[in-house]
Parts: structure tokens; C-alpha cells; sequence
């Protein structure tokens, strides 16, 4: 890596450290440092839930993707798309006053135990313990993937790069909690959005025009440019299924949560939309335009198309910005599962079941230390770079969207839903998903997510059903909102 | 039969589910700006700590005071 991007890159992890000094005043209180006290304004709480969502894929998978297989990628683009307009359009703002009303909840668990009034603490319990257990993995992940780009730019070893990474993600989030984590992802969003840009017009420009960029796909392999190539009925249904994930990441939720009104929520929806559609055209077209780059020489690793095409092809300092971006993709989705994992201990553990009358004080510097001890975890299993972890990812994506997705929407739209219902569709959802992992052939080839979502649906409908209805100080709160 | 060409307009429809969601969304912000209803579903455009609604006494209570 030539001095000028190394220059760059330094800097841009300089900025990230100061978003976290800048907003370390600002953490008073527990509902501060994992909330943000709900003050996020529409353009950092679009961007901040774009950028944690879409993690390293966006610029390493999704262009290595389209580079490897062609344009039958798209569909998991328009998958995607499909789910996240969704998740604004019906969960943002009703999540963001059915949080309040309920008793100011601030985490996932904490809303679902007081939605239901769940006196047994098992939803908060059993609800915490799987975010816990599934962003171990995932941080995990996203701080294999992080050391791996720090070893291939500035060519170092891998566990220097691991400590390296995790250590700047530390402690912007330690200092500046959930507003540094927001604005570091609004600022990461930018960067990766012009990045996505940036490339495909200076790709075109490198081409000259459409046709000889088509041509040279076409010389590759015809199949590249026909989005049926290879894909069966399970597989297209496969893809598209990843949208149905986002009604239940407690990353992106949390974004809705700490939105400072839901009158904010149609802008918000707009501004994140356009930038996912934007993002995901970008990386589509940066991994189509690679099979006629590289077509005399491929990629080993098909995940790396657009780092070499930024190294090759763009000036030091906007290579070094660029690479920074891909990073950003990276850090914005481990920085928030921390702070998620840090909720979770600090205010559904340590709040909710040991000490409810800690001060904010206390509770702030329980959060912080559960940030450090989430890294510490999540770096003893990310430091064995052989490890399947980022395998995992898909795993999470689907255990959350399953077991988390449909209690969120029935809770937010259905009144007769009950805790036993609540309890039940958590369950199925994720032992849905870890049996149904391990299952082959035929229709068991379906990615994890769709039947464990109907499963899931179908045990919330069935239990309430069975149970007695909720009581009246239960659904006072829900006809509130009606 | 494999395709051997891609027209540049044929990006546009591989592209139009995405363009669809991003149109709606320009056109649900128009529609909703300045409403109260802002999902279309009775939840108040406000925050809930604005509302009448928020009667009950652990719901009153400002974040900063949860704790």
C-alpha cells in the first residue's frame, strides 16, 4: 500500500476516535449511551441503520458475488430492498411509539416483556440470551473479515490487524455509546455510498462505452448476463427470502427506536431507501464490470474485485478513501452489535434482573465494560482466522429474522397476540433455523429464514389462540397507538 | 438459450423492483409530509412522551430519569 492511501486510511481511523470523544459528554444515562435518548434526527438514522445493516457484503460479497456467478446475484439485491422499504414502511414508527409507551423500552427484551407484561422475566431472559449468543458469532465475524482487509492493504499479520481493528471500534464505541456508533455509521454510510458511486462512473469512463463493457462479459462466459442462469425455484426463493430478516435485526430496530419522533420516519425512509438502492446498483455493477477487468487474468478470491480494481485503477488518495470505505462497511455493523450486546447485559441482565435501582452512572460504566467484555469474547473466537465464522453470518441473519422478526410484527399489529404466543414464536423461529441448517436436499435446500418465519407465525397465531387474551391493561396500551 | 447481449435499458428493468421501492418511498414522504398519521396505521406522528395518550406514570417519566 503506497504512502499517500496509508496517509488516508490513518486518518479516516483518527475521525472515527474523535466521533467517540466528541459525543463521550453526551452519555449520561443508560437510555444515552445504548439510545442515543432518542434524538437521532431522519439522515443519520436512515444512513446509520443502511451502513450497520449491510456490513462488509455490500463492498466485498455482493460485488465478489455478481464477480463469480454474474448478474443471478440480483436477486438477493432485490430481496433486500424489498424487505428494508418494508421494515420502514410498517415497523419504524409504530416501533418507535410502542417502545415509548411501553415503559420507555430500550432494548428489544425490555419491550417485549412489557408489551406483555411478562411478570416470569422469561421473554427478557430467553430474548436477551439469544441476541448475546448470536452477535458473539456475528461481531466475530465482522472482526475476521475487518483483520483480513488490514492484513491484504497494509500487509500485516493477521493477529496485529484483528487487534488493530477491533481496537479502534472499541473505543469510539466505549467512549461515545450509541450517538458515536450512529454518527460514525451516518459518516461511514457517505463513505461507502460514494465509493459505490464513484467507481462505476469512472468504470464507465475506463470503458468507454456500454458495449465494449458487455462484450467483454460476454467473452468471459454468455451465462453472466442472464439473471435465470443456474438458479432454480429454491434458490431465487432463497435470495429473495433475505428480506424477510430485517423485521427482526436488533441493530437496525435500534435505529427506529432512538428516531426523535416518528414523524421523522417517512423522511428517514426515504433518505435510506435511496441510498440502499444506489449502494446496491454500485456494488452489482463494480462486480459485473470485474468479469471483463480481470478477464485475462482472474481473482483468486472473487471477494476482493473491487479493492484490486481500486488499487489499480484509482489515484493514491482516492484509493486510500475508497479503501476506507470498504472498511467503514465492516465497522459499522460490529460497532452496533457491540452496543446491541451491551444493552442487552447492561440494561436486560445487570438493570432488569440484578440491580434496578443502579444510578446512571453505574449503569453507563456497566455498559461500557459489556462493550469491552463483548470485544474480548468476540475476538477469542475471531482469533483463529480458519474458523467458520464467517459462515456464520447467513446463520444470524436468519436465526434473528425468524425468532425475532414475527414476534416484532405481531406484537406491533396484532392485539390478541399474548406472551405464551410471544414465547412460542421466539422458540420456533430459532430452532426452526438450527434444525432446518442441518438438513439437505431438495426443498430442505431453502434458505432457513422462510420456514422458520411460517413456523414462527403460525406457533404466535396458534399459542395466543390457546391462551387466555391478554388482559385489558395489555391491550389499553396497544388500542393507544390504534 | 443463453443471452449473449445486454441492451443498457435492460438494466433498468433488471433494476425496477429496486427502483419501485425507492419511488414509493419518495412518493410515501410527500404523501405523509406534514401529516399526524404518519404510518397510515393511527400512530401519531408525534412522540409518544407528546401525546395525550401518555397517562401512565412510568411511561411519564423523561429517559434520563428511568434509572
Amino acid at each position: 500500500m503506497n504512502t499517500a492511501a496509508v496517509i488516508t486510511f490513518i486518518l479516516y481511523l483518527c475521525i472515527l476516535i474523535a466521533f467517540g470523544v466528541l459525543f463521550y459528554r453526551y452519555s449520561e444515562t443508560l437510555p444515552d449511551y445504548i439510545l442515543g435518548g432518542r434524538k437521532l434526527k431522519s439522515g443519520v438514522a436512515a444512513l446509520s441503520a443502511g451502513a450497520s445493516d449491510m456490513s462488509g457484503w455490500l463492498l466485498l460479497g455482493l460485488p465478489g458475488a455478481v464477480y463469480a456467478a454474474g448478474l443471478n446475484q440480483i436477486w438477493i439485491a432485490i430481496g433486500l430492498s424489498i424487505g428494508a422499504f418494508l421494515n420502514w414502511q410498517y415497523v419504524a414508527a409504530r416501533l418507535r411509539t410502542l417502545t415509548e409507551m411501553t415503559g420507555n423500552a430500550i432494548t428489544l427484551p425490555d419491550y417485549l416483556e412489557q408489551r406483555f407484561e411478562d411478570k416470569s422475566r422469561v421473554l427478557r431472559i430467553a430474548t436477551a440470551t439469544v441476541i448475546l449468543l448470536f452477535f458473539a458469532l456475528y461481531t466475530a465475524s465482522g472482526l475476521v473479515a475487518g483483520a483480513k482487509l488490514f492484513e491484504s492493504s497494509f500487509g500485516w499479520g493477521y493477529e496485529p490487524a484483528l487487534l488493530a481493528g477491533a481496537g479502534v471500534i472499541v473505543v469510539y464505541t466505549f467512549l461515545g455509546g450509541f450517538m458515536a456508533v450512529s454518527w460514525t455509521d451516518f459518516f461511514q454510510g457517505i463513505l461507502m455510498f460514494l465509493a459505490l458511486l464513484t467507481a462505476p462512473i469512472l468504470l464507465i469512463f475506463f470503458y468507454e462505452n456500454w458495449s465494449t463493457l458487455t462484450a467483454g462479459v460476454t467473452g468471459v462466459d454468455p451465462a453472466f448476463l442472464n439473471v435465470y442462469h443456474d438458479m432454480t425455484l429454491i434458490g431465487i426463493l432463497s435470495l429473495l427470502a433475505w428480506g424477510l430478516g430485517y423485521f427482526g435485526q436488533p441493530h437496525i430496530l435500534a435505529r427506529f427506536m432512538a428516531i426523535e419522533s416518528a414523524n421523522l420516519v417517512p423522511k428517514a425512509q426515504m433518505i435510506g431507501i435511496g441510498w440502499m438502492v444506489f449502494a446496491l446498483f454500485g456494488a452489482v455493477f463494480v462486480g459485473f464490470t470485474g468479469i471483463a477487468y480481470f478477464a485475462g487474468s482472474p481473482l483468486p478470491d472473487p471477494e476482493f474485485v473491487f479493492m484490486v480494481m481500486i488499487q489499480e485503477l484509482f489515484n493514491p488518495w482516492l484509493a486510500g478513501i475508497l479503501l476506507a470505505a470498504i472498511l467503514s462497511a465492516v465497522m459499522s455493523t460490529v460497532d452496533s452489535q457491540l452496543l446491541v450486546c451491551s444493552s442487552a447485559l447492561a440494561e436486560d441482565f445487570y438493570k432488569g434482573l440484578l440491580r434496578p435501582k443502579a444510578s446512571n452512572s453505574e449503569l453507563v460504566w456497566v455498559g461500557r465494560l459489556s462493550v469491552v467484555a463483548v470485544a474480548l469474547v468476540a475476538l477469542v473466537i475471531a482469533w483463529n482466522p480458519e474458523a467458520m465464522v464467517l459462515e456464520l453470518v447467513a446463520w444470524a441473519w436468519a436465526g434473528f429474522g425468524a425468532s425475532f422478526g414475527p414476534v416484532i410484527l405481531f406484537s406491533l399489529f396484532w392485539r390478541r397476540m399474548s406472551l405464551q404466543g410471544a414465547l412460542a414464536g421466539v422458540i420456533t423461529g430459532a430452532v426452526t433455523v438450527l434444525v432446518w441448517n442441518h438438513l439437505e436436499g431438495g426443498w430442505f435446500d431453502l434458505y432457513e429464514i422462510l420456514p422458520g418465519f411460517v413456523l414462527s407465525s403460525l406457533a404466535i397465531l396458534l399459542f395466543s389462540l390457546r391462551s387466555r387474551p391478554p388482559s385489558a391493561s395489555v391491550t389499553a396500551i396497544f388500542d393507544k397507538v390504534q | 438459450m443463453e443471452e449473449t447481449t445486454l441492451p443498457i435499458h435492460s438494466w433498468f428493468w433488471l433494476f425496477a423492483p429496486m427502483i419501485a421501492v425507492f419511488v414509493l418511498s419518495i412518493l410515501n414522504y410527500l404523501r405523509k409530509r406534514g401529516s399526524a398519521d404518519v404510518t397510515g396505521f393511527g400512530v401519531s406522528g408525534k412522540s409518544a412522551s407528546e401525546t395525550d395518550a401518555h397517562t401512565d406514570a412510568h411511561t411519564d417519566a423523561p429517559m434520563e430519569d428511568r434509572s
